[in-house]
C-alpha cells in the first residue's frame, strides 16, 4: 500500500495522510483507521476528523505526544480491514440548475467549452460518494466529479452564498447546507433541507452514503418547498 | 432553580455566551466556538471559583451596560474597556461582590478587543452538543443561539456568594506579560505547514520577514491580513479539502493570509502555510483592525514546553488574596496620626 504520511497540522493536531487524491480506496482507508482509533479510546485525544484522504487527530499536549500517536497508528494500520460491507445508500437530491438558482452555470459552461445543458447532464449523471462531512453542519463533500467540470476556486471567496446552493470547487462538487461565505462556483439550488439541530439525528446524510442529483424545474422546486413546509 | 442575575441594557457590538468551546463534533461540521481569548475566560472562571470551562460573557469592544438583578460574585478579565459599577471604576482580574440593582458599564478602551465577565456558578444556558458556547453561524447554543440584545435576561444556577472567592486577584505581573503589550506590534509564533509543498522558499521568506496588518475583515471566524503577497509553488493555492485547525494560516490565490479562529469552518481547501501555536491564540484574539503582526517560526519539538508553560500559568498560578486595608486618623493630644489597619491571617 501507498506510504502513510504523518504531518503536524499544529502544536496539538496530527494529520495522517493516505494519499493526494480524491479516491474511493484512499477514503475507505481513512474511515477504517478512524474507526480503529475510536475503538482504542486513546488518552488525551480530543477528537478525530476524517476527511477525503487524511484524518486529523486533535490532542492535548499535556497528555499525549505526536510520537506516541504515530506509533499507535502504525500498529493499527498493519491490521486494517478496508472493505465496507454494508449496502450502498443513495439519497436523491432534486436540483434546479442555472438562472437565479445557479448564477455561475453560464460562466462555468463557457470556461469548459460546454453548453449549460451539457454541464447539467455531466453533473447529474454519477452517484457521488460522501467522502466527508465538514465546513458547516451536515455539509457533504462528494467525490467523483467528472474531470470536464474541474474548476479552480475563486481567488476571493464570495461573502454570502445561500443554503441549498449546489456548487463546484476544484475537483469537487457539493451542496451548501448553511448560508455563508464560499470560494466555490454555484450552478444550482436544491429545496432539500440537510440539517435540523432540533432532531436527535441532526444531519440528513452521513459519510459513506451516496448522492444522486436530479434536475428539476423551478415549478417543481416551488412545489417541493410548499410540501416541505406542510 | 435558576436565578435571573443580569439584564442587558446596552449589548455593544457583539456580546455572546461562550465557554471554552464545543469539541467532538467537528467531523459532523459543527464549529469549535468558545471564547476567542481562552486565557482570559479561564482565569475569570478560576477567580470566581468556577471550573475553567464554565460559560461567561464575551464582550467585543466597549459600549456595553448591564443591570444586576441579584447579588453576584463576578470577575472581569481580558481587554480593558474601563469597567465601572454605578460610575466607579472597578478592578479587573479580580473577583468582586456586586450588589443587586448595580449597573456595570464599559465606556472606553485602554487596550484589547474582547473582555470577559465571569460569574460564580456560570451563565445558565442549555448545554448543546456538550457546550454552552454560542454558534452564531448555525444559530444554536449560548443564549438562544444569538448575540445578546437589549432586554435579554441571563440567569445563574443559584445565588452563591462564597467569601473564599471574593477579592481574589490574578497576579499583576502576569496580566502585564500577557496583556499590556497592546501598543507594540505583535510577533506570533507559528509552526510551519501542514501544506509546505504548496509554497516556495520565497513564499516562506515573505511570511516570516514581512509585517502584516489586520484588515477590516476580522471576526470570530478569522482575520484577513493585508501585506506582501505570498508566493505559491506550482501546486497552487488549492488543496484537497481537509481539517482546519485553530490558528491555521491559510493563503488563498490572492496571496494574503487569513488566520482561522474559533468560529472557523470545520474544513477548508486553501493551502495552509503555517499554524499559530496554542499559547499565542489569545494574544491574537485581543488584536483588532489596523494592528500590525509578524510571524516567527518555532520547531514543533519546542511547542510542547510552550504549551505546558501556558497551561501552568492558567491553571496553577496561585491567586492572591487582597488584604483589606483601612486607614484611620487618630488624634493624640494635639498630634494627629494616620493609622493603617491591615487584615492578616490569624492562624
Amino acid at each position: 500500500m501507498e506510504e502513510v504520511q504523518y504531518i503536524h497540522a499544529s502544536d496539538c493536531a496530527l494529520i495522517v495522510s493516505f494519499g493526494e487524491d480524491i479516491d474511493e480506496t484512499i477514503n475507505k482507508k481513512v474511515f477504517a483507521l478512524w474507526k480503529a482509533l475510536e475503538k482504542e479510546q486513546i488518552k488525551g485525544v480530543v477528537e478525530i476528523v476524517p476527511t477525503y484522504r487524511d484524518l486529523c487527530i486533535s490532542y492535548s499536549p499535556l497528555e499525549q505526544t505526536p510520537e506516541h500517536l504515530i506509533e499507535i497508528c502504525e500498529r493499527l494500520i498493519k491490521n486494517l480491514d478496508y472493505e465496507e460491507k454494508s449496502e450502498r445508500k443513495v439519497v436523491e437530491v432534486p436540483v434546479v440548475y442555472g438562472g437565479e438558482y445557479g448564477p455561475d452555470l453560464e460562466y462555468l459552461a463557457e470556461l469548459h467549452d460546454l453548453t449549460p445543458e451539457e454541464v447539467i447532464e455531466i453533473h447529474s449523471a454519477p452517484e457521488y460518494r460522501i467522502y466527508m462531512v465538514g465546513f458547516a453542519p451536515g455539509f457533504p463533500y462528494l467525490g467523483g466529479l467528472d474531470e470536464r467540470l474541474h474548476t479552480p476556486r475563486r481567488e476571493v471567496p464570495n461573502p454570502r452564498v445561500p443554503s441549498g446552493s449546489v456548487g463546484i470547487g476544484g475537483k469537487q462538487t457539493n451542496v451548501l447546507t448553511i448560508t455563508g461565505p464560499s470560494g466555490w462556483w454555484y450552478i444550482g439550488m436544491t429545496p432539500l433541507v440537510f440539517v435540523d439541530v432540533e432532531k436527535e439525528d441532526p444531519t440528513l446524510i452521513k459519510p459513506g452514503y451516496y448522492i444522486k442529483f436530479k434536475p428539476i424545474t423551478p415549478e417543481e422546486y416551488e412545489l417541493y418547498t410548499e410540501k416541505g413546509e406542510q | 432553580m435558576s436565578v435571573p442575575f443580569l439584564k442587558v441594557l446596552q449589548p455593544g457590538i457583539l456580546t455572546t455566551v461562550q465557554d471554552t468551546g464545543r469539541f467532538g463534533y467537528q467531523r459532523l461540521g459543527y464549529t469549535q466556538s468558545g471564547a476567542m481569548d481562552d486565557f482570559a475566560l479561564r482565569i475569570g472562571n478560576r477567580l470566581v471559583g468556577n471550573p475553567e470551562n464554565e460559560a461567561g460573557l464575551e464582550l467585543t469592544f466597549f459600549g456595553e451596560e448591564f443591570l444586576f438583578l441579584c447579588d453576584a460574585v463576578i470577575a472581569v478579565t481580558g481587554a480593558d474597556f474601563c469597567p465601572e459599577i454605578n460610575g466607579s471604576t472597578i478592578p479587573m482580574w479580580q473577583s468582586i461582590l456586586v450588589k443587586k440593582d448595580s449597573v456595570i458599564s464599559f465606556r472606553n478602551r485602554k487596550y484589547g478587543a474582547r473582555a470577559y465577565i465571569c460569574v460564580r456558578g456560570g451563565v445558565d444556558v442549555p448545554r448543546i452538543l456538550n457546550s454552552k458556547s454560542t454558534d452564531l453561524k448555525s444559530a444554536f447554543g449560548g443564549y438562544m443561539g444569538r448575540k445578546l440584545q437589549a432586554g435579554d435576561i441571563l440567569s445563574i444556577p443559584r445565588i452563591d456568594l462564597p467569601a473564599d472567592y471574593i477579592d481574589k486577584r490574578f497576579p499583576e505581573e502576569l496580566v502585564y506579560t500577557n496583556y499590556r503589550w497592546h501598543d507594540q506590534p505583535l510577533t506570533i509564533r507559528v509552526t510551519l505547514g501542514p501544506d509546505k509543498d504548496n509554497f516556495t522558499g520565497k513564499g516562506y521568506k515573505t511570511l516570516l520577514e514581512s509585517e502584516y496588518e489586520i484588515s477590516e475583515k476580522l471576526d470570530r471566524q478569522g482575520y484577513q491580513l493585508v501585506g506582501p503577497r505570498i508566493e505559491h509553488s506550482t501546486k497552487g493555492p488549492n488543496i484537497i479539502t481537509n481539517f482546519t485547525s485553530l490558528g491555521a494560516v491559510q493563503v488563498p490565490g490572492a496571496g494574503t493570509p487569513i488566520i482561522l479562529m474559533k468560529d472557523r469552518q470545520t474544513s477548508g481547501g486553501y493551502a495552509k502555510i503555517a499554524n499559530i501555536i496554542s499559547p499565542d491564540i489569545s494574544k491574537l484574539a485581543q488584536r483588532g483592525m489596523g494592528d500590525k503582526i509578524s510571524f516567527e517560526s518555532v520547531d514543533i519539538s519546542q511547542t510542547r514546553d510552550l504549551f505546558i508553560d501556558q497551561e501552568k500559568t492558567i491553571s496553577k498560578t496561585e491567586l492572591d488574596l487582597i488584604r483589606r486595608c483601612v486607614s484611620f486618623k487618630v488624634q493624640v493630644d494635639d498630634e494627629s496620626y494616620i493609622v493603617k489597619i491591615e487584615e492578616v491571617d490569624c492562624q
